[in-house]
């Protein structure tokens, strides 16, 4: 009897992924993603809680959960301390950390580039540039940054496109310029800091290490609002990454209008690295290493691989802040060094694994 | 039916590859576009598939014109496999063939049950049912070259067209995926394919079309193309045909420097193969 069923198996295999049917409408997910968002999910939630219980003033996470969940506390402050001071900056981090990892991902599926995130490919320096400008040149409120960053990175990415196309736009081309024009901004962004004010100069350092220190709702709402619109666009658009993945020769076969869909995979890109560097500056490397980590877990198809590199891109710089806040304490380091500090040895390896192909 | 009318085909804007060609592909047939490098073979072929846009002319296919035909539509119609595909690394191949069902689907319809016994018919068919979960990448030449097929079978085309599908494939592995495509075409399929090997074309074609810088220089059956004399005239090479012992197809035998040594120390024996050769040296 299990011979015959086990047979049975054989001559039909399960399909790798599972299909989600709701209605009229149906979604294929990756089996490998489901395990490994339930445990990114569970791990997640435990970084929360330490985060929010570490720092000066020092919160059981017991009596965090309590907070959290509205239950009375043994302490009036905890309420000030968890809700208004800690867990806004934490969730801009996980947020960050999510657009930047999906902003990655989709470059990676576009260029067909491992080595390809929106620092690489110079859409951060864009919305860098701009940020600077601001801060060094025009006496405005910060509150403007936001909108100067964003500016910068769409500008960028513009001319990216612009300047790779030659009868289409081959992803090499789109890297190589991007790197081109991210030197150049880098190199705008250095002379700007050597004439400015030593006031502003100081300003616009802090912005460019990239920091959620003091990060309230606001910050929180204005990244969440573009967050629930784009991530969902983008894992809509698995299928397109997906094809595009395969080459554009062989992607035109399939009736994919590959410009067209590459186009707009891009500013899709382009908008979840922008608002996450409006609301924390420049973070480097998340884009590039939560991809990666996420594909080796669930694979590269991106039906499971956008939502799961979501996840632990925003779980890799939650944590990356708790260690910005513990490894010095009580000063803290921006969560944009902590995150270069482990990204950076991994892009090497990733350049070194690369080269030995 | 395709038709190509008067198709100049560009990649500068001012090198023809492909110059005022005019070509009649019949429905169910086996066509295999041949000759030597950089004749325009595979242009053609991308011309035909519209990924390369016509500089003149136009590509019909069953009367409609490819390049002003919906991206979807045309590709549940033609389907087309480039010369040796990179693949994702770690894609399955049951992800792999899932990706022909991309012209069937919408943003709303994404995975049907359809999709998904399509999907198993096309495994089965190239036999790859069992390496369904096994990544791409893993495999060896010629199962790839089979779920690249496989995938191909998924988007439910009429017509195929295919770039070398045997190039760097063993010997074995290239007749494992003619024969495949001998099958498909019994199914019912056009199959055009670009091949380098001659008497793989003499063999499963129906019809050879034989390129030399940019123009037809003769298309026909096996028979009438795979001449010493064409074959002289579309790639400067001397060789003999004699009956392929198996299918009974013209084929072609090189004669090279030792050929030609050859056909000197032979022709006092007054052998099969002097007589062949002189054929071949008044034409």
């Amino acid at each position: 009897m299990s011979s015959v069923t086990k047979q049975k198996r054989e001559d039909t295999p399960q399909p790798i992924w599972r299909t989600v049917r709701l209605g009229g409408f149906s979604f294929k997910l990756d089996r490998r993603a489901i395990p490994v968002f339930v445990v990114a999910i569970l791990v997640g939630a435990g970084v929360l809680v330490t985060s929010i219980s570490y720092g000066e003033f020092d919160i059981t996470p017991v009596e965090v959960m309590r907070t959290i969940f509205g239950l009375e506390t043994d302490d009036t402050r905890h309420e000030l301390v968890v809700w208004t001071f800690r867990m806004p900056r934490i969730l801009v981090a996980f947020m960050v950390g999510a657009a930047l990892a999906v902003s990655g991902t989709i470059l990676q599926g576009i260029t067909r580039n491992p080595l390809a995130d929106p620092g690489i490919i110079g859409v951060t320096s864009g919305a860098s540039l701009a940020a600077v400008a601001i801060i060094v040149w025009f006496d405005v409120s910060i509150s403007w940054l936001p909108f100067a960053a964003f500016g910068g990175a769409m500008v960028m990415a513009i001319l990216i496109f612009a300047l790779a196309w030659k009868g289409g736009s081959a992803p090499v081309r789109l890297i190589l310029v991007g790197v081109g024009l991210s030197a150049v901004a880098n190199a705008l962004i250095s002379l700007m800091i050597v004439f400015g004010e030593i006031n502003q100069v100081q300003q616009a350092t802090i912005w460019l290490s990239g920091s959620v220190y003091g990060r309230d709702w606001d910050h929180v709402r204005t990244i969440a609002t573009w967050i629930v619109v784009l991530l969902p666009i983008t894992i809509l658009m698995a299928r397109q990454l997906n094809t595009l993945g395969l080459g554009d020769d062989l992607a035109k076969g399939l009736g994919l209008r590959v410009e067209i869909q590459r186009g707009v995979l891009l500013v899709l890109s382009v908008a979840l690295a922008a608002v996450a560097v409006s609301v924390s500056g420049t973070i480097g490397f998340v884009g590039l290493v939560a991809p990666h980590i996420t594909r080796r877990l669930v694979g590269p198809a991106h039906e499971g691989l956008v939502p799961t590199a979501a996840l632990l891109g925003g779980l890799l710089l939650m944590f990356a802040d708790l260690i910005g806040r513990w490894v010095i304490s009580p000063s803290e380091l921006p969560v944009g060094i902590i995150a270069a500090i482990i990204g950076a040895p991994y892009f090497a390896y990733l350049l070194y694994q690369t080269r030995n192909q | 039916m395709i038709d190509v009318n008067n198709l100049s085909l560009t990649y500068d804007g001012n090198t023809l590859i492909i110059d005022q060609l005019d070509l009649t592909i019949e429905k169910q047939s086996v066509t295999a576009l041949v000759g030597p490098n950089g004749c325009g073979k595979s242009t053609l072929l991308r011309g035909i598939s519209r990924l390369l846009k016509p500089k003149t002319g136009s590509v019909y296919l069953d009367g409609r014109k490819v390049h002003s035909m919906n991206a979807k539509e045309l590709a549940r119609e033609m389907g087309i496999l480039p010369q040796s595909p990179s693949v994702p690394e770690g894609l399955t191949v049951h992800e792999l063939v899932a990706q022909g069902r991309y012209p069937h689907q919408s943003w709303f319809q994404q995975w049907s049950g359809e999709d998904e016994r399509i999907v198993q018919d096309a495994l089965n068919t190239t036999t790859l049912t069992e390496f369904a979960d096994r990544p791409v990448d893993t495999l060896s030449g010629g199962q790839r070259q089979r779920a690249w097929v496989a995938m191909a079978l998924a988007q439910q085309t009429d017509v195929l067209l295919l770039d070398e599908p045997t190039t760097y494939l063993d010997m074995a592995y290239q007749v494992d995926v003619l024969d495949l495509l001998e099958d498909l075409n019994q199914d019912g399929r056009t199959i055009v394919m670009v091949l380098h090997d001659l008497n793989q074309a003499a063999r499963y074609a129906d019809h050879i079309v034989a390129l030399r810088e940019g123009q037809i220089v003769t298309q026909g059956p096996p028979r009438s193309v795979m001449t010493s004399e064409t074959i002289q005239q579309v790639f400067g090479l001397q060789t003999q045909i004699i009956d392929d012992p198996v299918t009974g197809t013209p084929m072609c035998v090189p004669l090279g420097r030792r050929g030609r040594n050859a056909k000197t120390d032979t022709s006092s024996q007054n052998g099969h193969v002097s007589e062949e050769v002189a054929v071949t040296d008044t034409a």
